[in-house]
């Protein structure tokens, strides 16, 4: 039986839920991962409210300190860079001399008092924030999504935080989304302008860029005199820090470098998108032969992985995480731990305990050797 | 046309037999057939087309409608059929009101005579549905305009360096951030989406059915001009683009439908200037919009239907200040009339 009129009410009514349900099917907004820090023996840990908690050793909530005047986004967190302007966090603050360094995804900076909890100060860029900042001599530098790197004084009395005098922000072509290196009085970034950048660290003047086949996002790892960077070309570079010039490249890969790489007696270990771990020769660019193949996860490597003692530890976006012989890539740890949610920031290590801050809002910890776990705090109250 | 059937009938098989095996999820096999091609495709069109995003999009739009403008049609055509079949079913549904056994064959007897099949406007719409899915998220996640997009950007890439190097894309088109919302786009997409609807929907005696006309009438425009102006404008790019086809779609089967052009009508001897308003236009569809819209489409063989019906509204506010275009009025009238018999 066909009641043309009802099946035409019920038709439009389908077509409206079906179209809402497309509209919002591509709706992946914004949600950050943000990353871990510490100082002395207290955690520092962005949640994805947007906030930070400080929490002692054993996972004791001590104090949250929420970005003031926050009025969250928009009712669907779908709208373009420009616009979002929930305080979200994708950066791993920095703690120095006693202040948090927080840069959010609405645009601004903060600084914020570990004693007091208090904002010392907060500056807006007036573009997102993806990446972390970099502090070093009394300099606060931060790359934002207009594509401009920032240097902000880190000791202000005022609440409003000022640009560093005499450095002039310096202007790439697209989003920086990599969070900056400070080494020997230069700023090293990429940009997603496919360029790896090079700018003294005083005066915001170029020193040299080096031009990969693909964007830049992931942080550069400087050792001794060398940088090395991942793209989006699927390629792995290792430039002269001086000079910019290419010395190797790592063509192996199938997919992003997105995450910063680590290095470990003459070894480089980066992830990549194609779900494997290339442990990479710092000498010559070829795979370690230490290991008899790259380390294949099973699905993407987001994070960033740490070292804890000779120990590898690599968690997937899937919340698969490894802990592998540096020497061997072989697993050391007798089971692979699956924490059931999502792990995108980058992991972190300190006096022999792993922390991952997985995309539920939770905080685990695990034995960097065994992969014991320890405990797990949620992050919200 | 069987070897088509046949054809469609083995993907369904292997897309079963895929399933059953669990050897790929729904989600990957979309991705697979239909997200990851149209996603790389739009890439490589951004390459050809000097680095610009938005000329892809609107390129791709238009291959992808043109492809599905046969079923668009034919959905189209159906749907129109079974409109004219409504007065004869209304028919047979009083007739055999109270023998609801027999009224199920007669219905079926009734579009057998007509070459008309129920299921006709569903299943092109159900076949264009992935197509368009497809399209949609290849826009959105081809803009990677939050670190989440962009990273899941790395998922539905093929390895082909030529389209490695063009992520990510830019964003600037024509003095737009296809990266952020825009008022322009907003209300571009509410007022196109709004002359759709307007085109698309057809006149109804029932009070029921024309409230929900005329709630889908203002909704769908509203609803969509807000995402458009929440939502990145490469997406209202490809929802404006999206709307002006189905707009030349529609009008190539249905004419204007119950859009009318009151200056099309009045020209032609209705009085000039303030009685043109959108609020007689509205008038004018409600009351008789599908005759009035086949109309349009051919203006010089039906031109005296389209003043008959295209002047109504205007001369009922018209009357009021003038008693000369009374004629007018009662040839309107007489139209109803015709009609509701």
């Amino acid at each position: 039986m066909f009641y043309i009129k009802q099946a035409r009410t019920k038709k439009a009514l389908i077509i409206v839920v079906i179209l809402s349900c497309l509209v919002l099917s591509g709706c992946m907004g914004p949600r950050g991962w943000p990353g871990i820090a510490s100082e002395g023996e207290k955690l520092y840990v962005g949640t994805m409210g947007g906030t930070v908690v400080a929490l002692n050793p054993e996972g004791g909530r001590l104090w949250e300190w929420e970005p003031p005047g926050e009025q969250g986004g928009s009712m669907i967190a779908c709208s373009g860079g420009g616009q979002f302007r929930a305080g979200l966090l994708y950066g791993v603050p920095v703690v120095a001399d006693g202040v948090v360094y927080v840069s959010s995804y609405n645009g601004r900076v903060y600084a914020v008092d570990t004693e007091y909890r208090a904002d010392k100060w907060k500056y807006d860029t007036g573009s997102p924030i993806a990446g972390g900042v970099a502090v070093a001599n009394n300099t606060v530098f931060v790359g934002c999504s207009d594509g401009k790197l920032y240097a902000l004084e880190a000791n202000v009395t005022t609440y409003e935080g000022r640009p560093k005098a005499g450095f002039k922000p310096f202007q790439t072509d697209d989003k920086i989304w990599s969070t900056p290196v400070v080494y020997d009085g230069t700023v090293y970034f990429g940009s997603l302008d496919q360029k790896l950048y090079a700018i003294d660290a005083d005066t915001g003047e170029l020193k040299w860029e080096f031009k990969a086949q693909g964007a830049i996002a992931s942080t550069p790892l400087i050792v001794g005199d060398v940088v090395y960077i991942g793209a989006f070309d699927s390629r792995f570079y290792a430039l002269d820090a001086d000079t910019g010039e290419q010395k190797w490249v790592f063509e192996q890969a199938d997919n992003w470098f997105w995450s910063q790489a680590l290095y470990a007696n003459g070894t480089i270990y980066a992830c990549s998108l194609d779900h494997r771990v290339y442990a990479i020769e710092a000498d010559t660019g070829e795979l370690y032969s230490g290991w008899a193949e790259p380390f294949d996860a099973g699905s993407e490597i987001k994070s960033s992985p740490v070292i804890v003692g000779d120990v590898l530890v690599v968690a997937t976006e899937e919340g698969e995480v490894f802990g592998l012989d540096v020497e061997t890539g072989k697993s050391k740890w007798p089971n692979v731990v699956d924490l059931d949610a999502h792990v995108l920031a980058p992991i972190f290590a300190s006096g022999g305990t792993v922390y991952i801050n997985a995309q539920d809002n939770r905080l685990y910890t695990f034995e960097g050797a065994t992969g014991r776990q320890n405990w797990s705090v949620p992050l919200s109250q | 046309m069987p070897k088509t059937r046949n054809i469609v009938l083995l993907i369904l098989l292997v897309l079963v037999f895929l399933f059953v095996g669990g050897f790929v999820s729904p989600i990957e096999l979309f991705d697979i057939v239909i997200l990851q091609p149209m996603l790389n495709f739009l890439i490589l069109l951004t390459k050809v087309f000097f680095g610009s995003f938005g000329l892809a999009i609107i390129i791709l739009t238009i291959i992808v409608r043109g492809v599905t403008i046969p079923l668009s049609l034919r959905q189209i055509r159906s749907t129109r059929a079974m409109q004219e079949l409504q007065p004869k079913l209304k028919e047979l549904q009083k007739k055999y009101a109270k023998d609801k056994e027999k009224l199920g064959p007669e219905i079926q007897k009734l579009y057998k005579e007509h070459g008309v099949n129920p299921f006709g406007c569903a299943l092109p719409m159900l076949v264009q549905f992935p197509i368009w899915i497809g399209l949609y998220q290849s826009v959105i996640q081809g803009l990677g305009y939050a670190p989440e997009n962009l990273i899941g950007l790395s998922k539905q890439l093929y390895s082909w360096s030529v389209i490695q190097e063009q992520v990510p894309l830019d964003s600037h088109f024509l003095g737009l951030d296809l990266g952020s919302g825009s008022l322009i786009m907003a209300i571009l997409v509410a007022v196109s989406m709004w002359i759709l609807q307007k085109m698309s929907s057809s006149p109804s005696a029932d009070p029921s059915q024309q409230s929900m006309q005329r709630m889908l009438l203002w909704i769908m425009p509203l609803m969509f001009g807000f995402f458009a102006l929440t939502f990145p404008s490469g997406l209202s790019l490809y929802w404006l683009l999206t709307n002006l086809i189905s707009i030349l779609v529609q009008y190539r089967v249905t004419g204007w439908g119950s859009l009318r052009i009151p200056s099309l009508a009045t020209l032609r001897g209705g009085p000039p200037g303030p009685v043109r308003t959108p609020a007689s236009t509205t008038g004018a569809s409600e009351s008789g919009g599908s005759d009035a819209g086949v109309v349009a489409s051919q203006p010089e063989a039906a031109g005296a239907d389209t003043t008959g019906g295209g002047k109504k509204p205007v001369v009922r506010e018209a009357s009021s200040r003038r008693k000369k275009v009374g004629h007018g009025k009662h040839r309107g009238k007489r139209k109803i009339r015709r009609r509701s018999r």
